[in-house]
């Protein structure tokens, strides 16, 4: 792990990255004690400019876009995290699952279901779980689920097959692998072959993809919420700040805007420049070949595969990758 | 060694303390949709301390039958049948999924052609070992793990002390093909070790310590052994009995010296002849003709009617030749049909 900073923190693009991501996860964290006002707190002036008292102006009903903005990064950012947490642990079981048993029953069965998730858009899936579900108030034991939780659930269950599909190829080719083999020869168990001996090897893939779903999540959860099927007002995140400040463009209130679309832009971009370098670093097989006069070829090999995938939050990766590891 | 001139069952040796017995063994793959039958009416017999060879061409079915025995095989494309498949009075086609796989690694291992892709790169070789102890070892307790992997380490001529921490890829291929045999071993059930190819990808100097070390664990705990090579140089100095495989069917089985001196069906006779002896007259070496025949398409008569210099005509062609005791001595079976016959077999 330590290792893996130091290689990351060695690069200037790996170390932007690196300290975008960390500011996002300490916006996400602490931002909303900085803010200067309350997230609904009204003010005297509507629409106002950017001002030492407004840093980013004030929103039609003169709330202060900046507190907004810190209230909203939040929950969106936390949308994004608790999304991709939840699919990346349902997805990379049910996809290793798969993956054993590939070519058997219980196989078709989870990839079919992924199939049919696949099938449905994404921005159409999504407001139909949170409708669906979303019309009665939700509790989970004593603790009401929010809005919010369920647009992470919706847009968790919707990337789940990222995971499964990328887990199950990954698992496949391990399972051909000699040592695997060798453990069931020596009456490895079931949870052995599973947690012991193919999670760790397939886990660099899964935290590569980890970091594009962040930025998909991200994209997703503005939408949706954009669309006003996702966070409800008056609650805010990126996509709802961007709803709201839809019907002020015209009349010139950019800082509406201009905020919450940076916000989004960057993150999208630091996320999927993260995917990128940990998928480079990751990769168990360039370890060994970076010994030496490897170092070089690797390094022009990162520099195209940046360059190559750098916007790019869909599957694809799952191809790239497969041709890189090998 | 077992020599019991007429104390066989029939279609197979009998060996006087028996161990591991497997009749009418079917591995059939399905590729394409179409079934390939890699292992067909598989026949073997291992007593207690002897070492029997396996041998035969690439694809001849020798490491699927081996990997069928340990019951390795899995997903639905592979088919495993067997008459009998009896370990030391145990009728392992009985036993359950759970059952099967205490077996595996307690009373019967495997070792693999590859040793470097054998371990887990992702953990250190302790913490692979100290797993199969977990596994096999009942009788220690945690804090034992350690010292017990030192002794076993020790026995195959590694010291271990301080390298339990190291990764796979910090041990040399010997180093690591010898630890895979202290792995294979950990458990004080083995009855049978089955090596697949386990020397092969070993230079010379590091093969005969392998070499030399399974012999001594012959000796030592008197383990069966089953070694898959296609090395006959490695049977004529290893095994005490050879089965020889030809596209998936057992064609001869002979004590080892036997084998080399009255070879009795014509493969095992050509198979011979193909080897280059020094000094030689200058002239072209022997090569067999044709290739392995394709186990995807059905076969009439004999596997190896088409690539055979005694062949008899249209019997061989249309008849499948059953597995008949030959005129060598310990149950020595061949399957051809110039077994028997008024004109018996002679040597080339």
């Amino acid at each position: 792990m330590v290792d893996l900073l130091r290689r990351l923190t060695r690069r200037k693009l790996s170390l932007v990255s690196l300290l975008g991501a960390a500011f996002f996860v300490l916006l996400a964290l602490i931002g909303p004690f900085f803010a200067p006002y309350g997230m609904a707190d009204l003010g005297d002036e509507a629409l106002a400019p950017p001002s030492a008292q407004h840093w980013m102006g004030t929103d039609a009903v003169g709330r202060d876009v900046f507190s907004r903005f810190l209230h909203g990064s939040r929950v969106s950012i936390l949308v994004g995290f608790v999304a991709v947490g939840l699919a990346m642990v349902v997805g990379t079981l049910l996809g290793m699952v798969a993956g054993m048993a590939a070519g058997r029953l219980r196989d078709s069965v989870i990839m079919r279901f992924m199939d049919v998730i696949l099938s449905f858009p994404l921005l159409v899936l999504v407001p139909v779980i949170t409708g669906v579900i979303g019309q009665r108030d939700l509790h989970l034991g004593p603790i009401p689920i929010g809005p919010e939780a369920l647009v992470a659930a919706a847009i968790g269950i919707v990337l789940v097959p990222l995971f499964a599909r990328v887990a199950r190829a990954s698992v496949m080719a391990e399972m051909r692998e000699d040592y695997i083999l060798a453990v069931r020869s020596i009456g490895g168990r079931g949870r052995d072959i599973l947690f012991r001996n193919l999670l760790p090897n397939i886990a660099a893939p899964q935290v590569v993809q980890a970091a594009f779903g962040l930025a998909m999540a991200v994209t997703v959860e503005s939408a949706v919420s954009f669309l006003g099927l996702g966070v409800q007002p008056p609650g805010a995140s990126w996509g709802t700040m961007l709803a709201d400040a839809r019907q002020h463009l015209l009349f010139g209130a950019w800082w509406l805007v201009v905020f919450p679309s940076v916000a989004i832009a960057l993150f999208v971009l630091v996320f999927n420049l993260l995917g990128d370098l940990l998928r480079d670093e990751l990769d168990p097989r360039a370890k060994t070949t970076n010994v030496g006069n490897g170092k070089r070829s690797a390094g022009n090999g990162r520099r195209r595969n940046t360059g190559e995938t750098t916007g790019q939050a869909d599957g694809k990766v799952a191809t790239t990758m497969g041709a890189s590891t090998r | 060694m077992s020599q019991q001139p007429n104390g066989h069952q029939e279609g197979g040796l009998g060996p006087a303390d028996e161990v591991l017995r497997v009749r009418g063994l079917t591995v059939t793959y399905q590729s394409r949709g179409r079934p390939v039958p890699a292992v067909r009416r598989f026949e073997l017999s291992v007593g207690r301390g002897e070492i029997v060879g396996l041998v035969g061409e690439s694809g001849s079915g020798k490491s699927t039958a081996l990997k069928a025995i340990l019951g390795l095989h899995l997903g639905a494309e592979t088919e495993v049948k067997a008459d009998e498949l009896v370990l030391d009075g145990l009728d392992l086609r009985s036993l359950s999924t759970e059952q099967a796989r205490r077996i595996r690694g307690g009373q019967m291992s495997m070792i693999f052609q590859d040793p470097i892709n054998s371990f887990n790169p992702a953990w250190t070789i302790g913490s692979q070992f100290r797993r199969v102890l977990a596994l096999h070892r009942p009788d220690l307790s945690r804090s034992e793990y350690d010292d017990e992997i030192i002794r076993l380490l020790a026995d195959v001529g590694i010291d271990g002390r301080g390298k339990l921490k190291s990764y796979p890829f910090q041990f040399s291929q010997g180093q690591l093909q010898r630890i895979m045999i202290a792995i294979a071993c950990a458990s004080k059930d083995l009855k049978v070790l089955l090596a697949d190819e386990a020397t092969t990808s070993l230079d010379v100097t590091i093969e005969a310590q392998v070499l030399e070390l399974l012999r001594r664990l012959r000796r030592e705990r008197n383990l069966a052994m089953i070694l898959v090579t296609h090395d006959l140089s490695v049977v004529a100095e290893m095994c005490d009995r050879v089965v020889v495989m030809y596209a998936g069917e057992v064609v001869e089985v002979a004590d080892v010296y036997d084998l080399f001196e009255r070879p009795q069906h014509p493969y095992t006779q050509q198979l011979l002849k193909a080897i280059p002896h020094f000094p030689h007259g200058g002239g072209r070496l022997y090569a067999m003709r044709g290739a392995v025949p394709r186990l995807d398409q059905p076969i009439s008569g004999c596997t190896f009617a088409p690539r055979c210099d005694r062949h008899l005509g249209s019997i061989c062609d249309t008849v499948p030749p059953e597995l008949r005791p030959t005129a060598n001595t310990g149950g020595a079976v061949a399957a051809c049909h110039l077994i028997g016959r008024a004109e018996p077999a002679r040597k080339d």
